[in-house]
């Protein structure tokens, strides 16, 4: 179990090394502050005052009650969404990754690459693969017809985030239970455990800071997916728009203030969700 | 429970075990010693069950339970770093198998309270695994593998990660408790005093194979091949010849005539022990088993002292009492007389033979 | 437990924080209600009504009187019946005023488009089957519609072009169920009236009439199935220079009313689809840039017909490739007819229509600040300029077209540009944005930056005004209702919410007429 580092190894530690702290630290600060000031330009920019109706844009926004509506909608679109997604993908990642983890493979190179696929894949290919799936193959055309309707629908919107965001909970989980010693459950077995008891009672439990990272990446990424959601659901609001997806629809319509309010919704939670995992002591990666 | 292992065979990436035979019975503290490295946890984790031998068998009162699943055999097991639930209090650690078999909440308070007792851990109980020392996690460990009342306990290198005065109190306690539980233990080591300390009978493992079963004494003193000999540092080995001379056998090389306890006549090797060895002024030869000498070189060692002694032209080490080299006055260069106790002989014929643990009866090294 | 407990605690933070921020969208204030005044319960009525019938239609309109006349014995209904192509003709020309009744809709639309509709007024009496009639004891032994196609029939009488839809439907019928190759040649065109004559006196073997027309002298064959083609539609309609009265409204009422419905049903003409169409749902794809245009239409035509529309919004390449690959959906409404085209050329479209303009002018910052009157400014060296991308958008094909329409090199104007622009909405947003000081842009884009930007107009020509068309799929499940959102948005109704988004609904009339020509 990583714990926080102590105090920085003082390889710098002497008062003449200060330059060289100087520099190395205006670096950091140099990079913070070109995103900080990438994303408050735009929550500032809507305190500017619409010409059209003399008073700031965010006060035209607020009152506009359709974008409103839509804007809402998305919300709780997004979220519902993306929480669904979490969910299945720990549902499907938790059995996935303890396999991949604690079982040899002969073909373990080859597994490897194609669960990592869908991180490397453009996301837009990814919905382009997808719609075709659904549309053009005889099983895709089946569950289509048969079990579920998927595209141009809200199901086609966690699928689409399924494909691309899942990736993440297995490599993070797998992670996981690397770091878990396998003799925990030998040792649980040795006491009584079933197989099934063994992965209940001990290795979830101590999987579960990885589950709960698991899980919030998964989230944050399935709320930022855009391109294969619009490809696979449509952009339709009110039904399948999602917060990313009313963005890009506001800027292809000109309402730039609606896109830019967006941008500045998705900042915070985007903020919120990082304070939150880190809160949680969560660590490492989180793209 | 008596533990059998017969011919077991497994390979396990860069471990293998080749054609085991053990025989552990009941009650009796088994010590496995080896080096690192010699495959004595894929050996634990053969007789636990987390392993399917490719070859051979594991039985348990006479029962081969190859077949059986490690929840189905009740062994317990105690692995190297202890593995002590984090997320679960020492209590909760300790009830965790009574837990699973479902027993009545008396009766595990009861067990709980007098293992903790047993091996003084209760204040230790509310605590949580992260927060122990080593000796402290491996007595809460020994408590949760306890705690099922088990008819064998395995332990992996239970004493690793403790400090040398700590080590040898847990070795105390590790006999007492189970002397009194009765549980027939196996337990890996690679350190000759913990080995000493609680073994009844010990079995040298090297490369996937035992080398040798017996008790202490026969495994130091009588060891059946040449790696048990230098593994347990029994350094001197001598190659040469048994002859009988007149009623007695003797050993002969070029440069030595020592009579021996009874052996058949042949090529050998002969072992001593470095401490058996007795060093005497010069020109003291009077007496069976002496040879003159010259010291080479001394080492200090504390309480004792090596020295390195060329007598008949072979090379000895020899460990005496400071005491003993200071009146001496062994020096590198100096003479010295040599005396190989007859009784401290031990002579090998072959250098290798896979031995049997099946009983003191049939040996290859005879007394 | 107590580091779980943290988490949970945090999780439920987050939780609550999200949940304010989605409260906060939830206070903004609604509008009232939009007060809609229940109409006057006309009591009993009296006086004349003067309504028009078409011949075909007639028995069918004197069974649907009776129940009237007992309730409204007071009023007097002045009847005309002629053919149904002249009396509608007279309609739209004026000479006849009063409550008609025919087939439609597609009867409809140049009496429309005279203007001759009073808005607002049209009742759906009932649906008409189509059906094939044969002589009498069908000696042919014609059992479905295919047999019409093949070589027992030699001659198969269809409504001309002027008896509407009885005849535009059959073809569309035959079509769709791929029989028209087959069929045209031994088509023969006769009037609505002459059908059922034309199988009667053996010069044809089949018709394909409405069922309301099935006389003695023929025997039916077969039902044409309704998913064959669009709906024919039993209608009633005033027409504008009627006035109205109390009798006239009652009549109306009457004439949308199950008692009224209750003798066609009898003669075999169905319930009008308006109800079963709720709950449906059609889907369409339309270009980004129609998206405030289109939302209004699809509310309107809800507001009217009941049948909800699915719009998905993005580039009209994008669309294109989207239907290509999941062959659904029912329209389709990309911002350029080129598409239209490509989807036409891979068989996807059934049938599409013009039914807006894109008219490019030059759209410049809020003040016009480097003073642009035309399109040779935009080559002055102190103007930045953005252009579409040719390959990409329509708005970049054209500004090729009209500059060099213009007498100007397009390459010198490419070299110049400060940045390519791969949709129209981008184009507009980077004037919006000052990162460039002028563009050519679609006149209904530019209307929707008009609070920060301005346009200045250019004269143009058929060449490089671009139709916006709107189109139904082939593989539409569907296809009746879709083609009524078509006709709506050809419609009177569709076309006024096209104009108020700006849109150039006749080419003459530019949205943005160039200095010194007559406004729309």
């Amino acid at each position: 179990m990583a714990t926080a580092p102590d105090a920085p190894v003082a390889a710098l530690g002497h008062r003449r090394d200060r330059l060289l702290r100087a520099i190395l630290s205006s670096f950091l600060f140099a990079y913070m502050g070109f995103i900080l000031a990438v994303l408050l330009a735009s929550a500032i920019w809507l305190t500017r005052t619409d010409r059209a109706t003399g008073s700031p844009y965010l006060f035209g926004l607020a009152r506009d009650e359709q974008l409103g509506g839509e804007i809402l909608f998305a919300f709780k679109l997004s979220l519902v969404t993306s929480a669904i997604t979490a969910g299945l993908a720990m549902v499907i990642g938790i059995p996935s990754a303890y396999a991949l983890s604690r079982f040899r493979f002969r073909a373990l190179a080859f597994i490897d690459t194609v669960i990592d696929l869908p991180i490397v894949m453009p996301p837009l290919i990814a919905g382009i693969a997808l719609l075709l799936f659904f549309r053009q193959t005889m099983t895709g055309r089946f569950i289509e017809d048969h079990l579920v309707p998927v595209v141009y629908t809200k199901t086609g919107i966690v699928v689409a985030q399924f494909f691309v965001a899942s990736a993440f909970a297995i490599r993070a989980l797998k992670a996981t239970f690397d770091q878990i010693n396998p003799r925990f459950e030998g040792v649980a077995r040795s006491l009584g455990c079933t197989a099934w008891q063994a992965l209940w009672k001990v290795a979830l439990p101590l999987a579960r800071n990885g589950i709960i990272a698991g899980l919030v990446m998964t989230w944050a990424r399935a709320m930022g997916e855009f391109a294969p959601i619009m490809m696979l659901a449509g952009s339709s609001p009110g039904r399948t728009a999602v917060l990313s997806v009313t963005a890009f629809l506001n800027m292809s319509a000109g309402h730039v203030e609606a896109s830019i309010a967006v941008v500045v919704l998705m900042v915070i939670i985007a903020a919120l969700t990082l304070v939150t995992f880190k809160r949680m002591g969560g660590q490492g990666y989180l793209w | 429970m008596v533990i059998e292992v017969r011919d077991l065979a497994i390979t396990l990436g860069e471990f293998a075990l080749h054609e085991i035979r053990m025989l552990v019975p009941e009650g009796e503290y088994f010590v496995v010693l080896g080096p690192t490295g010699a495959g004595k946890t894929v050996l634990l984790e053969c007789i636990v069950g987390l392993h399917q031998p490719a070859a051979g068998s594991v039985h348990l009162d006479g029962r081969d339970v190859t077949a059986l699943r490690p929840e189905e055999r009740n062994v317990s097991y105690v692995p190297q770093d202890y593995c002590l639930f984090p997320h679960m209090t020492v209590r909760d650690n300790i009830a965790f198998g009574m837990r699973l078999r479902h027993w009545p909440a008396e009766r595990l308070e009861q067990k709980t309270q007098h293992l903790a007792d047993l091996l003084h851990i209760t204040p230790l109980l509310a605590r949580r695994p992260l927060t122990l020392s080593g000796g402290e996690k491996q007595r809460a460990a020994l408590a949760r593998a306890l705690a099922i009342e088990p008819r064998v306990l395995l332990l992996d290198e239970p004493l690793a990660a403790v400090d040398e005065r700590t080590r040898e109190r847990l070795c105390d306690e590790l006999k007492a408790v189970q002397r009194e539980l009765g549980t027939t233990t196996i337990h890996v080591s690679h350190n000759f005093e913990e080995t000493l300390a609680v073994a009844d009978r010990i079995g040298i493992f090297h490369r996937g194979r035992i080398m040798q079963v017996g008790t202490p004494h026969e495994v130091f003193h009588q060891p059946a091949n040449r790696f048990v000999a230098e593994f347990t540092r029994s350094e001197n080995l001598v190659p040469g010849r048994v002859v009988q001379e007149g009623e007695r056998p003797h050993f002969v090389t070029d440069g030595l005539r020592l009579p021996i306890p009874a052996a058949r006549e042949g090529p050998a090797c002969l072992v001593v022990r470095p401490e058996e060895l007795r060093l005497h002024g010069p020109g003291a030869l009077a007496g069976d088993g002496r040879v003159a000498g010259q010291v080479a070189r001394t080492v200090d060692k504390g309480a004792l002292v090596k020295v390195l002694v060329k007598a008949g032209e072979a090379d000895w080490s020899v460990l005496v009492p400071t005491r003993i080299a200071r009146e001496l006055q062994l020096a590198p260069g100096g003479a010295v007389v040599l005396e190989v106790p007859a009784d401290a002989i031990h002579v090998l014929v072959d250098d290798e033979g896979p031995p049997d643990g099946e009983g003191p009866a049939d040996r290859e090294s005879q007394r | 437990m107590r580091q779980y407990q943290r988490h949970t605690a945090d999780l439920a933070a987050l939780l609550a924080g999200l949940c304010l921020l989605g409260l906060a969208g939830c206070t903004t204030t609604k509008p009232p209600p939009a007060n809609t005044a229940p109409p006057a319960k006309t009591a009993q009525a009296a006086g004349p009504v003067p309504v028009l019938v078409t011949a075909d239609l007639q028995p069918l309109f004197d069974e649907a009187r009776a129940e009237f006349a007992r309730q409204h014995p007071d009023v007097q209904l002045q009847v005309t019946v002629k053919p149904g192509a002249e009396l509608r003709a007279a309609a739209a020309a004026a000479k006849l005023d009063g409550l008609l009744v025919t087939l439609g809709p597609p009867e409809l639309v140049p009496i429309d488009q005279a203007s001759r509709l009073a808005v607002g007024s049209r009742v759906l009496l009932a649906r008409v089957p189509l059906t094939v009639v044969v002589a009498p004891g069908n000696p042919l032994g014609i059992c479905t519609v295919a047999d019409v196609a093949g070589p027992k029939v030699k001659a198969l009488a269809l409504g001309d072009e002027a008896s509407g839809s009885v005849g535009k439907e059959a073809e569309q019928a035959l079509r769709t169920a791929k029989l028209w190759d087959k069929a045209k040649a031994k088509v023969r065109r006769v009037p609505l009236e002459a059908l059922i004559g034309e199988v009667a006196e053996g010069r044809a073997q089949a018709a394909i009439v409405g069922v309301h027309q099935v006389a003695d002298q023929v025997a039916v064959a077969c039902p044409v199935g309704e998913d064959l083609h669009a709906e024919v539609q039993l209608l009633a309609v005033r027409t504008t220079g009627l006035q109205v009265t109390p009798q006239v409204t009652a009549l109306t009422e009457y004439l949308g009313s199950a008692a009224a419905r209750r003798p066609l049903l009898a003669k075999g003409l169905l319930e009008p689809q308006t109800e079963q169409a709720k709950g449906q749902s059609l889907f369409l794809y339309c270009a980004a840039g129609l998206r405030e245009a289109a939302e209004t239409l699809i509310a309107a035509f809800k507001a009217e017909t009941g049948i909800e529309v699915q719009p998905t919004y993005t580039g009209s390449g994008c669309l294109l490739a989207q239907i290509t690959i999941s062959q659904t959906g029912d329209l389709y409404f990309p911002g350029e007819d080129w598409y239209m085209a490509q989807a036409k050329e891979r068989g996807y479209v059934a049938d599409s229509a013009t039914v807006a303009y894109f008219v490019p002018v030059i759209m410049v910052q809020r003040g016009n600040p480097k003073g642009i009157k035309g399109l040779a400014d935009l080559m002055r060296p102190d103007v930045r300029v953005g252009i579409g991308e040719p390959k990409s958008c329509a708005i970049g094909q054209f500004t090729q077209k009209v500059i060099e329409a213009n007498g100007m090199s397009f390459e010198a104007l490419d070299r110049k540009a400060v940045s390519h622009f791969v949709t129209a909405p981008e184009l507009g947003n980077a004037v919006k944005l000052g990162a460039v000081d002028a563009c050519v842009q679609w006149d209904a884009v530019a209307s929707w930056y008009l609070d920060d930007a301005d346009v200045v107009a250019f004269p143009t020509n058929a060449q490089t005004i671009s139709p916006i068309p709107l189109g139904v799929l082939n593989f539409s499940k569907h296809p009746q209702e879709a083609r009524r959102f078509m006709e709506f948005v050809r419609g009177p109704k569709g076309q006024a919410i096209l104009a108020e988004h700006g849109h150039t609904l006749d080419p003459a009339h530019p949205r943005f007429p160039p200095a010194g020509a007559p406004s729309a």
